[in-house]
């Protein structure tokens, strides 16, 4: 049975057949790319060779080629962690809560969200591992692994082994969800290549799709999958962040030591996640021509979860604000006077403006579904977003109870050289899979194509 | 072929309602249907065609189960009894801050078992 809601508006536009969902999609795989593919896949690996080589001299250097201190231990390495892992939410918010409140305008752009959720975990991953200093031992401070000290294990009460587990787990889960779904349209590359008589593309496609058949018993199989992995996925989304927010919230530094973390960090990872899917997919839609799959409701609805996601922050902002003021601790009450008032006060009204004011402008219809507006305001959260997280770490530690021992933290070429390393490689990694595989799930939206398309009856 | 007599209708649909009531009205007149294959997901096939609803969730459980089991078991033996160590003055063992790993592990090999399950019952392989 299917209802078309006479409410809602029409997610497929221009009157799409299935035949042109398979044949808009699978072009960009078929076809050679463009000259702007090239130049922007190109200037992706510029970053990525240049990031490359501050990552290699920080390996073999150490992490002495940082502009951390004494006093200021964390600065850049934990905000572009933290920063790339919120980013990494969006993905499987999209695909596995969506799904089941049956949003249907996930479909057009669950699969680009969720590659970009695995490369922006990847990115986070490199922060943590450098900072290891000795990479090739960080699988035994990592991992509970038998060992020669006979075996001293890892600590199971530190919340950044937590982070390892979570992580990991978060990795593995949205990795598999994603490749799940790509299967049946891996298919239908296989099969348009059969019949174009592309031999070797038919047998690589075939080998990715697992030898997809479609046959009715395997697509049960598969939605009851998608189903249960979406199910384990809406916890372990929420579960992520949350214990990263453990990292600062279970330790006992004024400015960190709070309880209001958790939920305040998963609505962040939200916000700045789907300010970076609009980033990438305006783009994306542009490149491809995907206007018609990617629609102008779409980004509104988008926009609509930044506007909810963005005033949750600007709350526990300025909660935060309003405990340490009623808890009368003197010590969080200086972190945080210090932090508006202090040496970062430009960091903090940066985040301020960024985060809380802007996003507020897509109360206006006429923002929101203005594709230029929207592009800039993504970027703009985003920017505030990394904002917030340097605030959090930075202005806690570094002027702590010992007036004698407070500093400022100074990032080198190395600190933004990794940085730029982790834009090199996401960018690389995306520009990649937006040749490589379909960036819309086809499956998917050929479901809905007859309920939500203006394809005549 | 083990005989001649047998007889084999091959359908094509362009409409997966067509489809749908096509495959209702086939198996109503008691016509044995051997496959039917789609380019996506038609709901109420399954159903229509007689399937028995997929055991995955329960294997999923298993799975789950498992990863809660060794989760319980490392943490307790590795920081309990293979190794005992006084970490900020608290007990060897308490549940509280094993939770987190618990609940990942959990959730780890419950979506990695029913997935191998699900390649391994469908009998896909990249090869």
């Amino acid at each position: 049975m299917q209802a078309t809601s006479s409410v809602r508006e029409t997610l497929i536009t221009g009157g799409k057949t299935v035949r042109d969902v398979s044949e808009d999609i699978s072009r960009h795989v078929e076809n050679k790319p463009n000259r702007l593919w090239w130049i922007a896949f190109g200037f992706s690996l510029i970053l990525f060779g240049f990031g490359f080589y501050c990552l290699a001299a920080l390996l073999w250097d150490g992490i002495g080629l940082w502009g951390l201190n004494k006093t200021v231990g964390w600065a850049w390495d934990i905000t572009n962690f933290v920063w790339w892992v919120g980013i990494g939410h969006a993905g499987t918010l999209i695909s596995a809560i969506l799904l089941l409140f049956r949003q249907k305008w996930r479909m057009s752009i669950n699969r680009a969200a969720e590659a970009m959720t695995i490369f922006a975990v990847i990115c986070a991953a490199t922060f943590p591992l450098a900072h290891m200093g000795r990479l090739w031992l960080g699988f035994y401070w990592a991992l509970p692994l038998p060992n020669t000290w006979g075996s001293l294990w890892v600590n199971f009460n530190s919340p950044l082994l937590w982070d390892v587990f979570a992580i990991s787990t978060y990795f593995t889960v949205s990795l598999v969800f994603w490749y799940i779904g790509l299967i049946p349209d891996f298919a239908v590359i296989r099969d348009r290549a059969t019949r174009m008589g592309h031999k070797t593309r038919a047998a690589i496609y075939n080998a990715l799709s697992f030898g997809w058949d479609g046959a009715a018993k395997t697509w049960m199989r598969y939605e009851s999958v998608a189903l249960i992995l979406a199910g384990l996925s809406t916890p372990l989304v929420l579960s992520v962040h949350t214990i990263v927010s453990f990292d600062f919230a279970t330790s006992i530094v004024p400015g960190w030591h709070t309880t209001i973390f958790p939920p305040y960090f998963v609505a962040g990872a939200i916000f700045s996640g789907f300010a970076m899917v609009l980033t990438l997919l305006i783009v994306t839609r542009k490149v491809f021509k995907l206007e018609d799959y990617i629609t102008i409701y779409h980004i509104e609805l988008m926009n609509i979860i930044i506007i909810i996601t963005g005033s949750i922050v600007g709350i526990a902002y300025i909660t935060e604000f309003f405990v340490a003021w009623y808890g009368m601790v003197p010590a969080e009450f200086y972190a945080f006077y210090n932090r508006a008032t202090g040496p970062y006060w430009w960091a903090y009204w940066s985040m301020m403006t960024c985060n809380v004011i802007s996003p507020q402008l897509f109360w206006f219809k006429k923002i929101r579904t203005n594709i230029a507006a929207t592009f800039v305001l993504s970027i703009i959260v985003n920017i505030g977003m990394w904002f917030e997280r340097f605030v959090i770490i930075v202005t806690s530690i570094h002027r702590d109870y010992l007036p004698s021992s407070w500093s400022m933290f100074y990032p080198t070429i190395y600190d933004m050289g990794e940085y730029i390393f982790t834009f090199g490689l996401f960018f690389t990694a995306f520009f990649l899979f937006a040749k490589f595989f379909p960036v819309i799930n086809m499956a998917e939206v050929k479901s809905i194509i007859k309920s939500s398309s203006e394809q005549k009856h | 072929m083990s005989s001649t007599s047998e007889k084999f209708l091959v359908g094509i649909f362009d409409d997966e309602d067509i489809l749908l009531h096509g495959v209702e009205g086939v198996r109503g007149k008691g016509v044995k249907i051997h496959e039917v294959y789609s380019p996506f997901p038609v709901h109420g096939l399954d159903e229509a065609l007689g399937y028995k609803r997929t055991r995955l969730p329960i294997a999923a459980f298993l799975f789950g189960l498992t990863g809660t089991i060794l989760a319980v078991t490392m943490q307790f033996w590795m920081l309990g009894f293979d190794w005992p160590m006084i970490i900020g003055g608290k007990n060897f063992v308490s549940l509280p801050p094993f939770i987190p790993v618990i609940f990942e592990l959990t959730v780890l090999l419950s979506a990695l078992g029913m997935v191998a399950t699900f390649l391994i019952v469908s009998d896909m392989k990249a090869l």
